[in-house]
């Protein structure tokens, strides 16, 4: 197993391949509605970019439905990223830290250690109110790149999952 | 003694301070009413009443203010209050004072008084500055706030409660580093001229279209005579420009330098760091040693030549980006920069330093964007007028190799406990940073990336985020795992 690493420090203390590994099986899946409500989130902006883009077919000197085109392929693409990329979503609670992943075109993974938690919010937009859905926003010191949003979370869970995060980065503070 | 439970107001001279601080805000409307003047024909008698006005004005506005300006201590909170049409009560607790600095311009120098800063920890943004104090004075309130707010840190940290009964360390005796009148003047002689130059004309530019009018009406005789030779001669004349620019930004560098570095000293202390300098305004600035997120040094190819290199240390802050939360020092040379990392970051001699590549595709990525990308826009204005075709080949030409060389020019260099990162070909810099400074970690991997195996690691401080660009997946997700891993395995605190 040691020569998987391919970092070998002068002093190891530890070894690296005996560090807890941050894996796919961490990971725990969002709400299925999360999806939905991501839908019909871009639904609604599907409606009324298509809409104008009729007014704009109509008026202008193009056949009505030329720009409507565009626009459907546009979204339907938009529609697939999302639903390729919500496979990708997912977040961790591990015993000392809190991860978030997402991005199908453009894929990150931050994670927050808890003795590094400056406090934590649930938050839940109109729309998600309508699918019970709620995030839980995790905050550091270190800017809002740096903060950790996990969406797509039952709103009783959203809440568990805060009281989880604050009990043991209270433990730090 | 020092009594702080009664409102207090600063020097009397305070008002003099104040009044040249507010009449330079004032010399803009001053500078209206000249052109007001110059626009209606208005005689010389309506300018000096303007100004007069002006003056006025603002000394018995700076009466007033210097009256309602008090200070004092209530609740374990420092308290100003203050404000003439908005009366405002800005308090800080003890433990939210980060530093107090103590400086003095010119003004404050002929009157012997010194000013008075409080930054805060935190987002509140609200000034606390006393204008106006006895030097002795200011001293003994920095002193006393400083150790409030150590008695109200070790309160709460039950394990600190020894260093409550320690005295303010003296700072060592000998500066670590110590700028020569001479380096001061390198210093100002191999600022990037460039930079400046280019800035000074976008002001310029902005300046004078603001006030077209004004100007048009001065030179419109002789735009109107020399129009043809204008147009004619703008290859000639806009070198010409690009040059004056260039003399005047390296004789503002120069004196600017003077003004700001001019007896720089550096001094490192059991508990804090401390510059003082400047010519005509002494600034003392600290920054507590578990305050210190992380320390950059660059260079620039003027520099390079003497030998000198600008050091940055950072400091937590909700403002990462602003200026006022780091203390820079340029003009270090090479052993100062040593001893400092070695007072300062120790870790790093704790064994070898392992060191990383980004991934060769960084050179593909760096010359798309910054080489082929601009050369194809420049390129594609070429229909439009022919000679951009040139231009378009020669960006590409100048683009490639800079691109080359600065994208060969990316490390990670790391040990057990801490990292550098080294970037840069002509304006090389580094950023040194222990992992239990780390607020969080990230690993962003876009779909070019995904396909070549590769990703950048992003680190996230109280003073702001590094990244190291292209590293190979394997690698960037074993750094990871091993930072995540000397964070939450840490008990120091990182501030």
């Amino acid at each position: 197993m040691i020569s998987d690493s391919k970092i070998k420090f002068d002093n190891p203390t530890i070894e690296m391949s005996s560090l807890p590994q941050l894996e796919d099986v961490d990971f725990q899946k969002l709400e299925k509605d999360y999806l939905w409500l991501r839908v019909t989130f871009i639904s609604i902006l599907f409606l009324i970019v298509a809409c104008s883009s009729l007014i704009i077919g109509v008026s202008s000197n193009l056949d009505w439905w030329q720009p409507l085109i565009i626009v459907t392929v546009i979204f339907s693409l938009i529609y697939m990223v999302e639903w390729k990329g919500f496979k990708i979503k997912g977040y961790a609670i591990r015993q000392y830290d809190v991860s978030f992943k997402s991005g199908l075109l453009f894929f990150s993974m931050t994670s927050v250690p808890f003795n590094r938690v400056q406090h934590t919010e649930v938050s839940q937009s109109p729309l998600a109110r309508l699918f019970d859905l709620g995030e839980v926003k995790v905050f550091t010191a270190g800017g809002a790149s740096s903060d950790i949003t996990i969406s797509g979370l039952k709103v009783e869970e959203a809440h568990r999952l805060k009281d989880h995060i604050t009990k043991l980065s209270s433990k730090y503070a | 003694m020092l009594d702080l439970s009664k409102p207090q107001r600063q020097s009397k001279v305070g008002i003099v301070v104040l009044f040249f601080k507010h009449l330079r805000k004032a010399v803009n409307f001053i500078f209206y009413f000249f052109i007001l003047k110059y626009s209606t024909n208005s005689g010389m008698i309506f300018l000096w009443a303007a100004i007069a006005a002006i003056v006025i004005l603002t000394l018995v506005y700076s009466i007033l203010v210097y009256r309602k300006f008090l200070f004092y201590v209530e609740d374990d909170q420092f308290v100003i209050d203050k404000g003439l049409f908005k009366r405002e009560k800005i308090s800080v607790p003890f433990e939210r004072i980060q530093s107090v600095h103590i400086d003095q311009n010119i003004i404050q120098r002929a009157l012997q008084v010194v000013g008075l800063k409080i930054d805060t920890a935190g987002s509140s943004t609200k000034e606390m500055e006393i204008a106006a104090l006895p030097d002795a004075y200011a001293r003994s309130i920095q002193e006393f706030l400083i150790d409030k707010k150590n008695l109200e840190d070790s309160e709460n940290q039950i394990e600190n409660i020894e260093s409550e009964f320690e005295e303010r360390p003296k700072l060592s005796s000998k500066p670590m580093v110590e700028l020569s009148f001479l380096d001061v003047l390198k210093v100002g002689l191999t600022e990037n001229h460039l930079k400046t130059s280019f800035a000074l004309f976008a002001l310029i530019n902005g300046y004078f279209w603001q006030n077209q009018d004004f100007f048009s009406n001065f030179f419109i005789d002789y735009i109107e005579e020399g129009q043809e030779v204008w147009i004619s001669k703008w290859l000639l004349i806009l070198p010409l420009l690009l040059i004056t620019l260039l003399l005047i930004s390296i004789v503002s560098s120069v004196i600017l330098s003077v003004l700001k570095y001019y007896g720089l000293q550096f001094m490192v202390s059991s508990k804090e760091v401390q510059k003082i300098s400047g010519l005509l305004k002494r600034t003392e600035y600290q920054i507590p040693i578990d305050k210190i997120q992380f320390l950059k040094y660059s260079s620039n190819p003027l520099r390079k030549l003497f030998g000198l290199k600008t050091v940055v240390i950072k400091q937590a802050s909700s403002k990462a980006s602003s200026d006022k939360q780091s203390l820079m020092m340029p003009g270090c040379k090479e052993f100062q920069l040593e001893a400092i990392l070695n007072e300062l970051f120790p870790e790093l001699k704790l064994s070898s330093l392992i060191t990383f590549k980004a991934n060769p595709y960084l050179k593909v990525q760096m010359a798309l964007l910054f080489a082929v990308l601009p050369s194809i826009v420049i390129g594609l204005l070429g229909f439009v007028e022919p000679d951009f075709l040139i231009l378009s080949i020669l960006w590409l030409l100048i683009g490639l190799p800079f691109s080359y060389q600065y994208a060969s020019k990316m490390y990670l260099d790391l040990n057990s406990e801490a990292m550098c990162l080294r970037k840069g070909w002509l304006f090389p810099k580094t950023e040194i940073l222990k992992y239990y400074k780390l607020q969080s970690v990230a690993l962003r991997q876009n779909v070019f990336q995904k396909r070549r195996n590769i990703a950048h690691l992003d680190f996230y401080t109280a003073a702001g985020s590094l990244r190291m660009w292209q590293l190979d997946a394997e690698i960037a997700v074993e750094l990871y795992n091993y930072m995540l891993y000397k964070i939450e395995n840490s008990d120091k605190n990182w501030m």
